[in-house]
């Protein structure tokens, strides 16, 4: 170990200027770079859906769309080809009743574990950790044959009520709250609250960012769920906006068009929540730090 | 003074009441039993069942309807000598492997050069970039991507024409010799959402005060990286590592969107092979059996997992 007593001891003042704007011309030219990989495909997908399928496939490829046309989102709209409007509200009831159901599962297991000791604690851990493991093509055919048996078929509740509890959210729920003090909790009790009380008023609010990260997960897995709303959905008016986009990609002719007003349509709803809960979902993030 | 006196107070409660009879501790503590019970009862339902009847539907015959006999472990046998099945578990370690690494070290990358701008406005807008296209749906990258692959009209191809490497142009997606490793690039440059804000997390929570002193004492970037970054984000990073490894291990989607399996089998993974055996061949049986191969390999992979990370953090 090299200790440089000499040397000035901030570190800003030891680089030069020309380090230093070299240094920062690389970092914001590889974030540049990284940002334009990862924005080219909403840019495709929004000036895409005002194209013509042959503009689409035209070369060189644009990402602009230098001849616009809303033929894409008067036909969606219009509800001839498929019922678009009515899909987007199943989207919605499915996705919104899922995440309830998820966060309110998970937020209550993962109170349990972090703020209790119980008999069986170990046992449920591991119960709940090999529940993680199990892949769901296994439980497709199986889950599947359920279904059908408790009559569930191209029924909401057949696509809800599988994937409401997740052993995910319940360990990431988990280490949110274990770092809640517990002198809040015994302050609680001592001011006579309920157990019950305790999780409303002290659990749930210092954990709204955990809350609300996985909030934005179990929402996006549902509101972009294709395989098993497929498999559950029959009827067009039932079905969830990604199967019912999906249809436009028939035998003879794809819809590449009106496939990506859909889809950018249906992405705005997740804009929305993300910009209304960005700092939420940046700065909350800590799982994994056990703070004690 | 009072504070303490109530804490003295309920400290003593809680001893008492942990030397009452069990049952009665139960009866006190139902509604945390109860709140515990529901979740775990729908996981046992949703999860747990169907994962059981595939065990037993592995020992059968069955194409989904009447034909259902017993034929013992003969499943487990045929996988032994199923070429595609070794093709699948290559293909799928290979797969895992490289994307455990590199899901793992350019959000790390990243989030590094975001915690390290001195502007915070500026890393404030770059974590939103990173962050926003988890709304774009993931099935609109495949397509973006087999666009991308396009030996017509692709953009990578194009690119290499556009630079003089026509000799280097192919079908990317259509040789057995470098579809895997197309399907391994889909999505560069992999800063998947979830990843990348539990790494940044960690990074953010190491004090100020770390790096200062670090900095006086001379340490430069690659000294501060492997020294303080590195260690005291190993919880992060293990969480990460686990979580591309499940998710990687069971995706399925991006190959029966970007190849199928094809071409001939040379992309399949077995994820890919259980859909399409029991959807297209109508064999339940030995897709059920795949799965549970699947899942025991999965069950193994998070007992090593926590054991490797529970070792690292005691030591």
């Amino acid at each position: 170990m090299r200790f440089a007593i000499s040397r000035p001891a901030d570190p800003s003042e030891r680089k030069s200027l020309y380090v230093k704007l070299v240094e920062a011309t690389i970092i914001y030219a590889v974030l540049f770079f990284f940002a334009l990989l990862v924005g080219i495909p909403f840019l495709y997908m929004f000036t895409g859906s005002f194209k013509t399928n042959g503009q689409l496939f035209s070369w060189p490829v644009n990402l602009l769309a230098p001849e616009p046309t809303l033929n894409n989102y008067e036909r969606l709209l219009s509800g001839e080809e498929i019922p678009y409007l009515q899909q987007m509200g199943n989207s919605v009831i499915i996705a919104v009743s899922q995440s309830a159901l998820t966060l309110l599962c998970a937020s209550m297991v993962g109170w349990g574990f972090a703020k209790y000791e119980f008999r069986g604690k170990t046992f449920l851990t591991i119960f709940l950790l090999f529940t993680f493991a199990i892949p769901f093509q296994v439980t497709l055919v199986p889950l599947f044959q359920m279904i059908v048996r408790l009559g569930l078929l191209d029924n909401f509740l057949g696509v809800i009520l599988p994937s409401s509890v997740s052993a995910f959210g319940a360990f990431f729920m988990r280490q949110a709250m274990v770092s809640i003090p517990q002198e809040l909790l015994d302050a609680g009790r001592i001011d006579g609250a309920s157990e019950w009380g305790l999780f409303w008023r002290i659990g749930i609010p210092l954990s709204r960012g955990a809350l609300s990260i996985l909030c934005v997960l179990v929402f996006l897995t549902a509101w972009n769920d294709y395989l098993w709303p497929l498999i559950v959905l029959r009827t067009p008016e039932k079905f969830t906006y990604p199967v019912g986009l999906a249809t436009l990609n028939g035998l003879y002719k794809v819809e590449y068009g009106m496939i990506l007003g859909g889809a950018f349509i249906a992405t705005l709803p997740i804009v929305l929540i993300f910009v209304a809960g960005r700092n939420q979902i940046l700065d909350n993030l800590t799982i994994g730090a056990v703070k004690q | 003074m009072f504070q303490r006196l109530a804490a003295d107070r309920s400290a003593k409660r809680s001893i008492r009441a942990s030397q009452s009879p069990l049952p009665l501790r139960m009866w006190r503590a139902k509604w945390l039993y109860l709140a515990l019970l529901i979740p775990v009862a729908l996981l046992l339902l949703f999860e747990w069942l169907p994962a059981f009847s595939a065990l037993y539907n592995s020992l059968y015959i069955w194409n989904g309807g009447k034909v259902h006999f017993y034929v013992g472990l003969e499943h487990y046998e045929r996988m032994l000598s199923d070429r595609t099945f070794r093709v699948a578990i290559t293909n799928l370690i290979g797969f895992v492997f490289f994307r455990v690494i590199m899901q793992t070290v350019l959000p790390f990358f990243a989030a590094e050069m975001i915690v390290n701008l001195r502007s915070q406005r500026w890393s404030y807008w770059w974590k939103i970039i990173f962050v926003f296209p988890m709304v774009v749906p993931q099935i609109l990258n495949y397509l973006i991507w087999r666009f991308i692959y396009n030996p017509q009209v692709g953009l990578l191809n194009e690119s290499l024409k556009l630079i003089g490497l026509e000799d280097y142009t192919q079908a990317w997606l259509g040789d057995p010799h470098t579809v895997m490793w197309a399907l391994a690039f889909v999505r560069f440059p992999w800063l998947p959402t979830l990843q990348f804000l539990i790494i940044l997390g960690g990074l953010q929570t190491i004090p100020q005060e770390v790096h200062e002193s670090a900095a006086i004492d001379g340490a430069g970037f690659w000294r501060r990286l492997f020294y303080i970054d590195i260690p005291m984000t190993r919880r992060q990073i293990t969480l990460a590592m686990i979580l591309t490894m499940l998710f990687m291990t069971q995706r399925f989607d991006l190959f029966l969107v970007m190849t199928d399996g094809g071409p001939g089998y040379s992309s399949m993974v077995p994820a890919l092979q259980l859909y399409q055996s029991a959807f297209h061949f109508l064999e339940f049986g030995y897709a059920s059996a795949i799965g549970v191969v699947l899942f025991v390999a999965m069950l193994a992979l998070t007992i090593i997992n926590l054991r490797v990370s529970a070792g690292a953090s005691n030591s």
